[in-house]
Order: structure tokens, then sequence, then C-alpha cells
């Protein structure tokens, strides 16, 4: 009777233990645990990664400049989190087109790194970094070293192409979302290959919440109707209305 | 010579139709011979007087035979050119095989800047005074879902407005349409895609669907839509968004000119939050399908048994 109580526990245990170190493998970015394998294992992809994705820019630059570039498939290998799930997808690249400095090497090259937390006065001065709080600070997501990039909290490269693996550090639940279609942007059909917008094409990722905008014109009212303010006609009452038209006709 | 060149400029009155008729009558060969009746050949190579006597005797669009439908398209694509002045193309593109259309809008997204109401008139020759707008856009108060006080004239500096949500309302392709029930001639019916679809050439402008459906989704066009011939838009669907005339019933098909060839709807492809998710219903890997079994999901009046397809969902 004790025995096969002693038994259970062990399972128990055993089982708890097997959770608890296999689902980092399984649920990468979102659990905080991390080893020392797994660390160096996706710093070597990710090197591998960066360097495919500036290879095929390369011969995506010299086929055709002018036309809008859809990369090539993100291949979700790299994505820890889903690549057996979410369906594949390509990623309107932004880097070479929509960020004006980028290179950013070619002036960061000569510059002197400055660790130092300070107001910026001379270059990038017009952004506001809303981000986080104040916890934040450039090199929170831009590589140190090597600015063409951004990297990972785990220090690891992360293309600007490829921003939603860092956007989903924190926000993975809305990653989630993203993959599988729930939350960000499709592009130009609902069949076929999905196209979809990165985070920073509609979030700026300095101050990410999107700001009011005036609205298109509402419609007309129909002819021969008057518009009233809505809930006023739930408010006044009738009878009201006709004796305050009574009082005000007796004071004319 | 000269009289025939008159009555080309002329238009087309009902009272001069029937008289026609009534000559035409006499002659004994209504039907089949109005294009042998040609007097004034226009520069289309057809007739006027001998499209009217056609379009008359138009059948019910599923009633008709491929040559049938083929001239069909053919007499509309030369009465809009000779209102608009403009070639456009009528395609009648099948259902997709396997499909069955869904919708899924994502109310926690939607901020209310009405540009899905705009490219949607923009796509589908809406009239453009007499304000039939598919999509109504409801601004609601947080926290509420009493839509009688909704208000969607909304015009403040900026939206979002503060403890405010935004509904936009549509056609939700129901999938046990009142509307269809309710229409004396049949002249509206649900596809095997599951889009709701009125031919406007049947439609008796009898507005009994108008009544029977309960989101506000089907318009009547009390004028002859105003359509400046530069907006037209020249890529058009029998049953979707070619030109209507006064007197017709219509709304929103899910954008068939588009859809049926993979593309989104135009209210999608303008939504800028990405708030608006289209798609397959009987595809598991669909995102619409991830939507409804992984997110929190409602519809509209879902209680009156309509079963729509269009889902409002939260992050």
């Amino acid at each position: 009777m004790h025995k096969s109580r002693l038994v259970k526990l062990f399972l128990l245990l055993f089982s708890a233990l097997f959770l608890f170190f296999v689902n980092p493998f399984v649920f990468g970015q979102e659990s905080n645990s991390s080893s020392g394998t797994e660390l160096q294992l996706s710093a070597k992809e990710d090197k591998e990664e960066a360097a495919d994705v500036n290879e095929l820019d390369v011969e995506d630059d010299a086929d055709d400049a002018d036309e809008e570039e859809e990369s090539p498939e993100v291949v979700f290998e790299q994505v820890l989190s889903f690549e057996k799930y979410a369906p594949a997808f390509k990623v309107k690249l932004r880097k070479e087109s929509q960020l004006e400095s980028y290179p950013c090497m070619d002036c960061h090259e000569d510059e002197e790194t400055n660790l130092e937390i300070r107001e910026l006065e001379e270059e990038h001065d017009e952004l506001i970094l809303e981000h986080g709080g104040e916890r934040f600070w450039c090199l929170t997501c831009h590589q140190p070293d090597n600015r063409d990039y951004l990297h990972s909290l785990k220090n690891n490269a992360i293309d600007f192409d490829q921003s939603y693996r860092l956007c989903g550090q924190c926000h993975f639940q809305r990653q989630k979302d993203w993959f599988f279609g729930a939350h960000g942007k499709r592009v130009g059909n609902w069949l076929g290959e999905r196209k979809l917008y990165l985070c920073t094409e509609c979030h700026d990722p300095h101050s990410p919440s999107i700001k009011p905008i005036k609205p298109n014109p509402p419609p007309k009212v129909r002819k021969g109707l008057v518009f009233v303010p809505n809930g006023t006609h739930l408010k006044a009452k009738v009878w009201e209305k006709h004796l305050l038209e009574q009082t005000e006709n007796k004071n004319d | 010579m000269t009289e025939s060149g008159k009555a080309e400029n002329k238009k087309l009155t009902r009272r001069r139709l029937l008289k026609k008729i009534g000559i035409a009558g006499v002659s004994g060969a209504v039907a089949t011979s109005g294009a042998a009746l040609a007097a004034q050949v226009t520069e289309d190579g057809v007739d006027e007087f001998s499209d009217s006597l056609a379009s008359l005797f138009q059948t019910h669009y599923r009633r008709m035979s491929p040559e049938e439908v083929e001239a069909t398209i053919a007499r509309l694509q030369r009465k809009t050119k000779r209102k608009y002045g403009k070639n456009i193309s009528i395609d009648t593109t099948p259902p997709l095989p396997n499909v069955l259309l869904g919708y899924a809008l994502n109310i926690s997204k939607c901020k209310g800047y009405r540009k899905c109401v705009d490219a949607c008139v923009e796509e589908n020759n809406q009239g453009r005074d007499t304000q039939i707008q598919y999509i109504r856009v409801l601004e609601m108060e947080r926290g509420s879902m009493n839509l009688e006080e909704s208000n969607h004239y909304y015009d403040p500096e900026t939206v979002p407005q503060k403890g405010k949500f935004y509904m936009p309302v549509q056609c939700m392709q129901c999938e046990n349409p009142p509307c269809v029930r309710a229409c004396p001639v049949k002249a509206t019916w649900k596809e095997t895609d599951g889009v709701v679809v009125i031919d406007y050439d049947w439609c008796i402008g009898c507005r009994y669907c108008m009544t029977a459906c309960p989101y506000w989704a089907r318009h009547f066009n009390w004028n002859e839509p105003e359509l400046p011939p530069e907006e037209l838009n020249p890529v058009t669907h029998y049953l979707g968004n070619r030109p209507r005339s006064k007197g017709v019933m219509e709304k929103c098909m899910f954008c068939i000119q588009r859809t049926r060839k993979g593309k989104q709807p135009a209210c999608m492809e303008a939504c800028p939050t990405g708030a608006r998710v289209f798609g397959n219903l009987l595809d598991p890997e669909s995102e619409i399908r991830y939507i409804l079994e992984n997110k929190t999901v409602f519809r509209l009046k879902e209680d009156l048994g309509t079963e729509p397809k269009f889902w409002y969902y939260t992050d």
C-alpha cells in the first residue's frame, strides 16, 4: 500500500520534471528558462540565416529594383515555437526600401559605440522612445557591434526584415496571432500565398501605439429626415418637449 | 435619315418603347425578330431599340443558357457604353469549388476610420449621392451592445474616441437568409460559396427583402445612381458590382468580382488596421478558422437563427 503510493509520487515528480525540461524546446520563445546549448544553437542559426538573407537580397536587387519587393519565403524552421503549426507566409521587405538611413553601418562604421544612456542630440534626435516606458534604450534592440542588425535579449542577431522575432520576445501572444492570421495585415489575396506586413509596417517600433486620425466623412442623412444627435431622442420625453414649447410660445 | 438620327438622340422612354412594341406587334414578330427590326444601327452595330426589346424579354440569370448569358452580357456592355461612354467587363465566374466564404472582424482593432466604407463605394459602383453604403460603422459605448444607442453619423476630429468602440455592420451572408425567402420572384439567392446575390434585372423592387433583413444590409435604389463615368469601376461581375439602375435592390456580395479570383474584398484591402479577415470556412488551415476556433467570437443577433457567416472577435 505504502509502496504503491511512493511509486505514484515518483511518477508525478518525474513527469513534472520532464515537462519542465521539455517545455523550453517546445515553447522556446515563451518560456524564460534557457540552457547553454540552446543559446549557442540559436546563435548559430541566426548567423546562417542572416547570411542567407543577405545573399538573397542582393539577387533581388539585381532582378527588379523598382518593383515592390517580397521577400523569399520565410523559412519557418527558424521560428522555434510554431514551426509545425502555423501556415507558411512571406513578409514584405522593408529595410532596403523603407528604412531611410539603412545600411546603418555606413555611418556607424566610424562611430565609436557609446553605451551610455543619454539624450540624443546630433543624429536621430527626432525619435521619441515611448516604447516600454523608461526601460528601453537604443541598444536594447539594436546590435551594438553591427548596427545593420537588431538583437534579441539573448544577444542573437536579428535581421531588420525579421523584426517579428524581436517583438515576439515580449508580445508572444500577438506574435502567435500574427503567425496564424488573427493579428496583422495580409496583403493582396485571401487565397493562396500568404503575404504579410511586418510589425513595423504599421507600428513605429519606438512608439508603437497607433495614433488617432480623422475619420472619413459620415454618411449623409436621407432627404426629408433630420439628424438627431445620438441619445437625445431617448432622453427627452415628448410631453416635456410639448410643455417646453408651450411655455416658449406664451413668453413670445 | 435625319429622322432616325433624331430618334437616336432621344432617350427611350417607356411610352415610346411601348408604342414601338405596339408597332412591332402589328408586324407580328415581337420576341424573335427584335434585331431584324433594327432601323437605326448605332456605332456598336446594334440599335438601341432592339436592345431594349431584348432586355424586356431577358430571363432569370439561372435559367439562361450559356449563349443567352453571352448575349445578355454583350447587351449590358453596350448599354453601359451608351450611358457612361466606357467599356466594362462583366464576368460570370462561378463560385469556387469547396469554398464557403466567411468574414471575421476584430472589434478590438477597428478604429472607425471608415476607410472600408469608401473603398466599398468605389469598388462596387454605388451611386455617389444616393448614399447607398453597404457598410455602416457603428460607434458604440464601451461595455454596451445596445445597437439602438449606436451612432453611425459620428464625426469627431479624431477616432478612436475615448470610451467608444467601433463595429462595422454589412451583409452577414446568412446561411439561412430571411431575405431570400422573402423575395416573391426569386431574384435573390444563396450561391454555393455561401454568398447571397441578386439578379438586378430580375428584381422587381418590392423591397420585401429589405424589411426581412435584420441587419439593414439591403439597400434600395430610389433614384438612378449618380455615378460619374470616370469613377465607374470597369471590372465587374454579373451578380456583383455591374452598374445598377433605379428601382432595384443591392447589397454587399463579398466583392465576388474580386474574391472569386482569390483577391481580397475591397473593404479588407482598404482597412489599415488589419481588423478584417476573409477566408474559406471549409479550410481548417485558413486564418478565419483559426480565429473562430481560438478567439472570443460573436455574431450579431445570433438568436434570430439566420446563421450569419460574419463574426466579430476580440484580441
